[in-house]
């Protein structure tokens, strides 16, 4: 397949699949910017590897990938996470669900708005419309009469706020 | 490792599939420049493996260019000794061939026709020729001159004195 014909086929996949396969690691991590994260590593792998694909279903695919990638992501943060005290790790087992654990997606949302509630002024509203409500960045500058590139800045720095907060309850949870 | 984060069955995984696309409430919208990231995310990496790439290639054609010169300057210094070796050989065979460079007319003597025809002189003819005086010659001929020695010995005598 051509490179043309290859981004052509990586853009009607995410056209297709994006909110399925931005869900599926959403409910797999439990962490809205790691979702996205792996969601995009997904379409990258999969234009990568767009050769090897046999064609048989596309969603299973690349939910698959998805898949294999949030798994591959909660390893390594289990590794990353600091060490606790014995008793604490012991509560810890016994409250996993299994292999097959997942995140209710509501909660998920739920601590995004209150993360995104305590940014500081002028990214509150703005991050709440962005990632709450999925309002695009032009329809943001139309509502609220800011300009379309102050928007766009701002919803870059309300990312980076909200990545930190999260990856911080993450630790502390 | 935990054994509670294994790779999801193939069944787990339809089973997530079909939660998320049966609930509204689980399907969440991909945030908006999701796309754009991706596509520009690509890009970026085509263009650096690119310039990687064109590196590659100019380095390797600047070295193959310096290889070539270094082989042709070799090659042109082969020729010159092949050519200056034959030369040698050539001018080694052909020269005694040629009647009028070579010495002796072109006929190399024999030691006896040399020998022949040099005028040589024995060593008793050129002795024959000198009146040579014999030792005791010589002492008589001084003896009756006033002698030789005793002139030597007034010689050795002032020379003592002195």
């Amino acid at each position: 397949m051509g490179e043309t014909g290859s981004k052509e086929k990586l853009i009607e996949l995410m056209n297709r699949y994006k909110n399925l396969v931005f869900s599926v690691c959403l409910k797999l991590t439990g962490d809205y910017f790691a979702a996205e994260d792996i969601a995009q590593e997904t379409f990258i792998s999969a234009y990568q590897h767009l050769n090897d694909f046999d064609g048989a279903s596309e969603k299973a695919w690349l939910c698959r990938i998805a898949s294999n990638k949030c798994i591959d992501y909660l390893r390594s943060a289990e590794r990353r996470a600091v060490p606790v005290s014995e008793e604490a790790l012991l509560q810890n087992e016994e409250s996993r669900d299994g292999p097959s654990r997942t995140f209710e997606t509501r909660d998920v949302l739920e601590q995004v708005r209150d993360n995104c509630k305590a940014l500081p002024d002028g990214y509150s509203e703005i991050s709440q419309m962005y990632f709450i409500k999925g309002m695009t960045a032009k329809e943001i500058a139309q509502v609220t009469g800011i300009p379309l590139k102050t928007v766009q800045t701002k919803i870059y720095r309300a990312r980076e706020m909200l990545k930190k907060t999260v990856r911080k309850e993450d630790l502390l949870a | 490792m935990s054994k509670d984060y294994e790779y999801l069955s193939d069944e787990e995984l339809k089973e997530l599939m079909e939660a998320i696309e049966g609930d509204e409430d689980e399907m969440v919208s991909a945030p908006e420049d999701f796309e754009a990231q991706v596509l520009d995310f690509i890009e970026e990496q085509e263009k650096i493996t690119q310039k990687r790439n064109s590196k590659q290639v100019r380095f390797k054609t600047v070295s193959g260019k310096k290889d070539d010169k270094k082989a042709f300057d070799y090659a042109i210094y082969c020729a010159k000794v092949l050519v200056s070796v034959a030369a040698a050989i050539i001018l080694l065979i052909i020269l005694p061939q040629i009647s009028g460079i070579a010495p002796f007319g072109g006929s190399v003597p024999s030691r006896e026709e040399v020998v022949s025809t040099a005028n040589i002189v024995t060593k008793d003819e050129v002795l024959a020729g000198y009146n040579t005086k014999s030792r005791e010659e010589v002492l008589n001929e001084n003896n009756d001159e006033g002698g030789l020695l005793p002139k030597l010995q007034m010689i050795f005598d002032h020379t003592r004195e002195g």
